[in-house]
């Protein structure tokens, strides 16, 4: 297409190659500098939008994004911005926002001659040339011709068949399938054997005009053994079929059955086989006995408390996604303010000293961040560590409805052989920088042992903040400590 | 103590509906990760987002210490395959896909149910006769309904319907939303991408789900319903069984000791 056109006015238009954003914004608002980094690096209009829909909607109340690729134009327009598209015969058609709170969002379909994006200013009849950049503008015309530029270095061609390039993408291992050595009761379990292969299947463009719903493939065939599958593959262009339905049969206990492979076929372009799916389907089988299952390796993540204090790596603080706190503002969810130690540790306001390495916290101003996960709970008996990033209820079949506050709460299960521990016993609570621990009316009650000092009982249904090193214990039988690590 | 070998029934089933001309979604069924992505992107890059976000998650079945963390792990690994493989093929810009589903993790030494969610896929929990949500939608017009800013009537056929606050391909990576839970035998559970609630209420979904007792017929029921009340998506539809366990102790009263 060839260079947009603008005339000067008081709004911010951000070209790049393939999109445009114009909006109603302060050229020194951040905004501006992240679309703009984005527009210029080739990204979606989706990523544009993302930017200003994180940057809050009250900061830019009008704009219009626009996208132009192979013939289709996505435009998105808010506030007072109006985009009109000309067609090749000179129809045009206005897009406004008009009485929309949030934004419209069409994709114009068809050849596509000209965008001419107005805001709500006077139009100066000068106009000048834009190619990649910025500038303030009162209107944008942007001509689509079906002629190469060298202002369109982004639209490339495909080196390669599609076809190819998709294979590649999405070759996907076979598990191997594995024998059942043994699920009689009693037998101390490994669980690698109930495990089958998997089965991942994608459908197939595209669509016979007339849809007749979705078939059903043949159930499972548990007889045909155990062959070994062919590397899957999956996505193809092809002209099969509209829809497919497959299964998966498994139970756990009808022994050497298990283990037929299920296979990925390529794509064989048979119009009436669209999921290349083998019939054989797949065994499965998945135990969720009450019994432990082998400890798995300590230390495989969740550093403990006592780990050396060493200066950690500044990537410390990319821990956090950027956009966490924007997803966490728009959703509700938890923030809270934070400082960082010497080493990059984030730390509540007042602290001195960091909470996971003990490292100085120097004077700063505090920031809003999504919070992170406290720490995490350490089964006295080992095992995976659990991460504090929500409201956590222990019991023997805790209820994730039986806590105390608003949010889902993770629910986790703990082995009581003797069933001491309640059903839902207890919770841990991140509250702020606090963790609290409550006690959920359980039948033989929750012990508190902060560190160095004499543990006590809750109350039935008693609260208390633990500090990090507190051992709490469930029916003086489960014991799990509170960890802060680095 | 109960052994309790349990076995899972799983069924999957998808169209690509009316309107579409491919079939982007992508779904999972593996031992112990059931899921549904529902990739989005021109030139078959949706296709491709959503095949390699189910082959991160493919790889987590069939090991028995799978963890919460891991889970989160491959969704994040996940987006940065995506990332990477759009950079590789610029044509692929952009794409991105949805993934949600349900994972069996170890959690203090016991099986548990991880369910994760990126995006506008939905997981649903259907027992005692109740369907329920799990995974709350990862799209604007969600979190404006949540944030009181329209009312439900407003949401339908809102124009921000189809804009995801978060997906599986952005660069910073999206949180993935995880949370566990414990089996509970006779459960069942329904994974599906957007244009089967597009279609069809949760009123609609539950009848189906009590009377189809068998997880493929009911996956194909409810991809065939959502084709015929419009399809104008692509629909995929897993249902996962957690059959009745034959012999658990779990849900016994607790023993109740003198305090100490």
């Amino acid at each position: 297409m060839s260079d947009p056109d603008y005339s000067p006015g008081a709004w911010v238009v951000i070209a790049g190659a393939r999109s445009w954003l114009f909006a109603d914004v302060r050229p020194s608002d951040p905004v501006v500098a992240r679309c703009w980094d984005l527009i210029r690096d080739g990204a979606d209009v989706e990523r544009v939008l993302g930017a200003i829909a994180d940057e809050g909607l009250r900061a830019v109340r009008s704009f219009a994004a626009v996208q132009h690729e192979r013939g289709a134009c996505r435009v998105i327009v808010r506030g007072a911005a109006r985009v009109n598209v000309l067609d090749m015969s000179g129809e045009t058609c206005e897009l406004g926002a008009e009485g929309v709170a949030t934004w419209l969002d069409r994709t114009v379909d068809g050849p596509v001659a000209e965008l001419r994006l107005t805001g709500d200013g006077p139009v100066e009849p000068l106009r000048m040339p834009l190619a990649i950049g910025v500038a303030l503008a009162s209107f944008v015309r942007i001509t689509v011709a079906p002629r190469s530029s060298p202002a369109e270095p982004r639209v490339v061609e495909p080196v390669e068949p599609l076809e190819s390039g998709v294979v590649e993408a999405v070759v996907v291992p076979v598990v191997a399938p594995q024998r059942v050595a043994s699920t009689e009761p009693g037998v101390p379990e490994r669980f690698d054997h109930l495990f089958g292969p998997s089965l991942l299947w994608q459908a197939e463009p595209p669509l016979s005009p007339e849809v007749s719903g979705a078939t059903l493939l043949p159930p499972s065939d548990e007889g045909s053994g155990a062959a070994p599958a062919p590397p899957l593959t999956t996505g193809s262009v092809g002209t099969g079929g509209a829809s497919a339905a497959t299964g998966a049969d498994t139970t756990g206990d009808h022994g050497a059955g298990a283990g037929v492979p299920s296979q990925w076929q390529p794509p064989s372009h048979q119009p009436t086989s669209p999921w290349h799916v083998d019939e054989s389907g797949i065994i499965q089988a998945i135990s969720f006995s009450d019994r432990p299952l082998p400890a798995p390796a300590p230390a495989a993540s969740g550093p403990a408390a006592s780990a050396p204090a060493s200066p950690a790596p500044p990537q410390v603080a990319d821990e956090i996604p950027q956009d966490a706190l924007a997803t966490r503002l728009r959703s509700g969810g938890p923030t809270v303010p934070a400082v960082r130690c010497t080493v990059g540790h984030l730390n509540p306001p007042h602290a001195d000293t960091c909470r996971a390495c003990g490292a100085a916290v120097p004077g700063q101003e505090p920031v809003l961040i999504a919070r992170p996960a406290l720490g995490v709970l350490r089964l006295a008996t080992g095992g995976e560590p659990i991460s504090l990033d929500r409201a956590v209820i222990l019991g023997r079949a805790p209820d994730p409805a039986a806590g105390t506050g608003q949010g889902r709460a993770n629910a986790i299960r703990v082995d009581s052989p003797g069933r001491d521990v309640s059903r839902s016993h207890a919770e841990f609570r991140p509250d702020g920088w606090q963790l609290v621990v409550t006690d959920l009316g359980s039948s033989n009650g929750t012990t508190v042992a902060q560190p160095s000092a004499p543990p006590f009982r809750l109350e039935p249904r008693g609260s208390a903040v633990v500090e990090p090193g507190a051992v709490v214990t469930l029916a003086d039988e489960v014991s799990f400590r509170y960890e802060v690590g680095p | 103590m109960g052994l309790g070998t349990a076995a899972i029934r799983a069924g999957a089933a998808s169209d690509v509906g009316r309107a579409r001309e491919s079939n982007e979604d992508t779904a999972l069924m593996s031992s112990g990760v059931f899921a549904v992505a529902d990739g989005m992107g021109g030139h078959a890059a949706g296709e491709v987002a959503s095949a390699l976000a189910v082959a991160r998650l493919e790889k987590l079945g069939g090991r028995p210490d799978v963890t919460a963390d891991q889970v989160r792990a491959a969704l994040l690994a996940a987006n940065a395959d995506i990332l990477a493989e759009a950079e590789r093929n610029p044509e692929w810009a952009g794409m991105g896909t949805t993934a949600a589903g349900i994972a069996r993790v170890v959690v203090a030494g016991s099986a548990h149910w991880a369910v994760f969610n990126v995006g506008d896929s939905r997981v649903y929990r259907f027992a005692d006769g109740e369907l329920v949500q799990l995974t709350a939608d990862h799209s604007q017009v969600a979190e404006l309904l949540a944030a009181g800013e329209i009312t439900p009537a407003e949401a339908v056929g809102h124009p921000l319907q189809n804009v995801l606050t978060r997906a599986l391909g952005m660069d910073p990576a999206p949180e993935p939303d995880l949370w566990v839970f414990p089996p509970t035998p006779g459960e069942r559970f329904l994974m599906c991408s957007d244009g089967l609630p597009l279609e069809l209420a949760d009123e609609e979904l539950a009848p189906v789900l009590r009377r189809q007792a068998d997880a493929r017929r009911a996956a194909a029921e409810l991809v065939r319903l959502a084709v015929r009340a419009g399809g104008r998506d692509n629909v995929t539809a897993v249902v996962v069984d957690y059959m009745p366990d034959t012999d658990s102790e779990v849900d016994g009263d607790t023993t109740p000791r003198p305090a100490p």
